[in-house]
């Protein structure tokens, strides 16, 4: 179920899917640090192949899961929080098959890979201003998913650049820019244009 | 106007003039030129100039091969004077040139001999006066007051466009580079390099893979040259989505930094005559060339032929140059140089001409010129939208003004069944003609970014299209296509590496049919000036950059006029564009290696290690806050230049880059530019995690210790 956002006619808003939320963050449970507790995802653009998708998420760390109370949010909880949306994202995109190329899996597939095949390649973080509350909220949005065929070089994979951002009601403030490489994709590359 | 011969006025000042600024006769003749007054070598008399505001001062002399004759004063000599004295109203953004047009009280004071000292002052409005003497000071002329008028370049005729083509020109000896010391292969060796004695000797290590050469890495293996072979006859888009992957490993890891990659292709480009390149491996030269300028010194292109082919990328490992072509043994570069005109059929207007883009800007303007200037009464407009483009209704009737039935039809170029049912839909009397391409998209990101789907779209909209105009037209021998590609293909674009490779695949597709004998060229377009056009989306800081490498915007009139010679002239791949001469001219600017035979002649880029060793110099030993303010202003004069601003004075020292108007192609200019200012090389990602000049200035000095 989705709806339109009034605000911005061409952006179609995707609410909080709290079971898929369940599911997604299962393998943080145990280690009690499941941060994202809803997200909101956006999809711009009206096909799979142009829509641009932006969740918008809380947070909550109630306590850090590997380090005493630091007082603010640092990098090692910036990095974990972005990884709950970034799975959470694919997992939706996947699920109501918002974008290509992950709109051709079919959730088996994701969860075969979540954790074993999705790895971020480049990490960028900076903080702008120190966060202090124990609630946040975060964004995150897919600049673009590369569909890389396999060559002699490498084997297939995907390449999703992605920007975030997070910041708290203390006007704190940090943002950064990730890629992530999902390896052994499912669905067999377009085939080629040029010839 | 009358001369009268008196004594004159008392002579002698100081000279040269205090206080003025020398001007580069170069830099002189550069604008002028720019405005269409070409001098040719005996003409351009200015040796010295000065300037002070609104005042100039030069000397002048005759050239050697000039014989005085019995003139008092030589016209060729006044004549000399008066282009230094229209430099200081070149100063606005018009293109006109400024002549002299009426004179008042011309004195001839004494014998001129060769050469004279000019002073040139300012007087109401558009007047000027020039007092000339000799060596020593003596007066020899005098002019009250001279009035210059603005005439614009087409006024004088002048076209300002070039027709050029590549010709491959042996390279110089004296730019070898020492022979690298660790080499290795990375993928498969399509291309037979291994296999010899000497190649087995030669080479450190080969990699078939990039899991392979990340572990040589960790281990500090270093390769210092690593050869990758390109298979020109891979499809194009999985050669070119190869290579493009291959590039942004190279630009991602740090530890690549001082390391070359060099393509190696055979068949890539057409060097001598009937060669005939691969479209896949010509498109990837496209691109080379394109990541070349973002990051010049990392990668490189060669092109082999069957010959012995270790041999030849040894031969070409030791020169420094970036894109070369080795045969039989010998090693070439290219250079753009003027394209020689032929007889050759025109238009047949009975016949139909079929555009493809045909509703859009430059299909338009064809459009139009065929049917007023050539009289072709026969047009199918192609578009992918049809009747409904905007503005096509309006082109139908403008064009029927000329007698001209304009059909447009609704048709994607690639398709080549839709294509056949649109040409057998022609009128049998008015069978097609020739077939003018046009149409293409941009999809622009720099090679760092580009991703596969980048790559496809711009393919798709040229690529696709003109090989289904070939197969379209292979069976009419005498129907000509004429392809539309761009100097991006030929020279490389920054931020255009797809749009680079895909024209450069079309101008590789225009041989092919050469070769074929088949009628056709494909016309490797510069710049166009109009507003609607494909470059209507650059910035100012890309025209700035545009014009820093060399390249300046046709007019219409110019475009249209080097069509009609481009249709002219023998090559299969002509490059028609206008340059911007006051580049050509400078020193300093970083023109792409193909121009250089078309620039002034310049000394190997040793001066850039210079400044940057001076730069340094002058920051060691002073205190923290003097070395990061000396930063800081290097960082704001070269984010001006960068922009296109006017100096570093309006680059406000706190506002971010992004707020600014800075993209991820000026970021990475502006990175290479402080580079090459200091000597240290510096992260792409510094403008990112140091978003403001002061920021970024900061880190920088912490970088330079």
């Amino acid at each position: 179920m989705h709806t339109t956002s009034p605000t911005e006619p061409d952006v179609v808003q995707y609410p909080d899917d709290p079971e898929l939320l369940h599911r997604v963050l299962t393998p943080y449970r145990a280690k009690n640090c499941e941060y994202l507790k809803s997200a909101v995802i956006l999809r711009e653009g009206r096909t799979p192949e142009t829509a641009k998708l932006t969740a918008r998420c809380t947070f909550e760390i109630p306590e850090s899961c590997y380090i005493d109370d630091t007082g603010h949010f640092n990098s090692v909880e910036f990095n974990i929080c972005y990884n709950q949306m970034a799975y959470y994202l694919t997992a939706k995109a996947v699920k109501d098959k918002l974008v290509e190329p992950l709109s051709r899996w079919d959730m088996a597939d994701f969860w075969d890979r979540q954790l074993g095949n999705i790895l971020i390649t480049d990490f960028r973080s900076a903080f702008r201003t120190e966060m202090r509350g124990r609630h946040f909220r975060g964004e995150m949005e897919i600049i673009d998913i590369a569909e890389w065929e396999g060559t002699d070089l490498r084997e297939p994979l995907l390449v999703m650049r992605t920007k975030c951002r997070y910041w708290d009601e203390f006007d704190g403030d940090s943002f950064g820019e990730v890629t992530v490489a999902i390896t052994n994709p499912p669905a067999p590359a377009a085939p080629a244009a040029g010839q | 106007m009358s001369i009268t011969q008196d004594s004159g006025p008392a002579a002698g000042s100081a000279w040269p003039p205090p206080d003025a600024e020398p001007v580069d006769p170069e830099a002189l003749y550069g604008r002028l030129a720019d405005r269409g007054l070409r001098y040719g070598p005996a003409f351009r008399g200015v040796r010295r100039a000065w300037r002070d505001g609104a005042r100039m001062s030069a000397e002048v002399a005759l050239d050697a091969g000039v014989p005085t004759g019995d003139f008092l004063l030589h016209p060729a000599l006044l004549d000399s004077a008066l282009h230094a004295a229209v430099v200081p109203f070149l100063d606005g953004d018009d293109e006109s040139a400024q002549l002299p047009f009426a004179w008042r009280g011309v004195r001839v004071h004494g014998p001129a001999g060769r050469a004279v000292r000019v002073r040139i002052t300012p007087g109401d409005d558009r007047t000027i006066g020039l007092e000339l003497t000799d060596g020593e000071g003596r007066p020899v002329a005098t002019v009250d007051s001279l009035v210059v008028r603005s005439v614009s370049p087409e006024q004088l005729g002048a076209r300002g466009g070039r027709l050029l083509r590549t010709v491959w020109r042996p390279v110089p000896p004296a730019t070898g580079r020492p022979a690298p010391q660790g080499w290795a292969l990375l993928g498969a060796d399509h291309l037979g390099l291994t296999g010899s004695p000497a190649a087995d000797r030669a080479l450190a290590a080969v990699h078939p893979t990039l899991r392979s050469l990340v572990v040589a890495l960790r281990e500090r293996r270093v390769p210092e040259t690593v050869l990758v072979c390109v298979d020109g006859s891979a499809p194009l888009a999985n050669a070119l989505q190869r290579a493009l992957s291959l590039l942004q490993e190279w630009l991602f890891d740090e530890r690549l930094a001082d390391g070359r990659l060099v393509f190696v292709t055979r068949g890539g480009v057409a060097v001598r005559p009937g060669e005939v390149p691969e479209p896949a491996a010509a498109a990837v030269w496209g691109l080379v060339r394109s990541a070349q300028l973002e990051h010049p010194g990392r990668f490189a292109l060669v092109d082999l032929d069957a010959d012995a082919p270790w041999r030849a990328v040894e031969a070409a490992a030791g020169s420094d140059a970036a894109q070369l072509a080795v045969r039989q043994g010998a090693l070439l570069h290219p250079r753009l140089a003027a394209a020689a005109k032929a007889a050759r059929p025109g238009w047949d207007p009975r016949r139909s001409v079929l555009i493809t883009g045909g509703t859009g800007s430059l299909g338009r303007l064809v459009a139009r010129h065929l049917a007023e200037r050539h009289g072709v009464r026969h047009l199918v407009l192609l578009s992918r939208r049809g009747p409904d483009a905007p503005g096509a209704r309006e082109l139908v009737d403008e064009l029927a003004g000329f007698g001209t039935e304009a059909k447009v039809v609704a048709c994607d170029a690639g398709d080549l069944a839709a294509l056949r049912a649109v040409v057998a839909a022609l009128p049998p009397e008015h069978p097609l003609g020739a077939v003018v391409h046009s149409a293409g998209v941009t999809s622009d990101a720099t090679v760092g970014s580009l991703t596969p789907r980048l790559l496809d779209t711009v393919l798709a909209a040229k690529v696709d299209s003109a090989l289904a105009l070939h197969r379209l037209t292979e069976d009419l021998p005498d129907c000509a296509l004429v392809l539309f590609s761009s100097v991006a293909g030929v020279l490389g674009s920054a931020g255009q590496g797809n749009y680079a490779a895909a024209n450069a695949a079309l101008d590789a597709l225009a041989h092919r049919r050469r070769a074929a004998g088949l009628p056709g060229v494909s016309l490797a377009w510069g710049l166009w000036a109009d507003e609607d056009g494909m470059a209507s989306g650059l910035a100012a800081a890309d025209l700035a950059r545009m014009a820093r490498s060399g390249l300046a915007a046709l007019s219409v009139e110019q475009g249209l006029a080097l069509l009609d010679d481009a249709l002219t002239a023998e090559d299969p791949v002509l490059v028609p564009l206008r340059l911007h001469e006051d580049a050509l001219r400078s020193p300093d600017a970083p023109l792409p290696e193909l121009l250089l035979d078309l620039a002034a002649p310049r000394t190997r880029a040793t001066a850039p290690v210079a400044d940057a060793d001076a730069f340094r110099a002058r920051l060691a030993g002073r205190p923290e806050d003097e070395r990061a303010q000396e930063v800081l202003e290097l960082v704001r004069a070269q984010v001006a230049v960068v922009l296109g601003f006017t100096g570093g004075e309006e680059v406000e020292p706190h506002r971010e880059f992004s707020a600014i108007g800075f993209d991820s192609l000026t970021n990475l200019e502006l990175i290479r530019r402080l580079t090459a200012a200091t000597g240290v090389r510096l992260p792409n990602t510094l403008a990112f995690d140091h978003p403001t000049p002061v920021e970024l200035a900061n880190s920088m000095t912490k970088l330079l210790g």
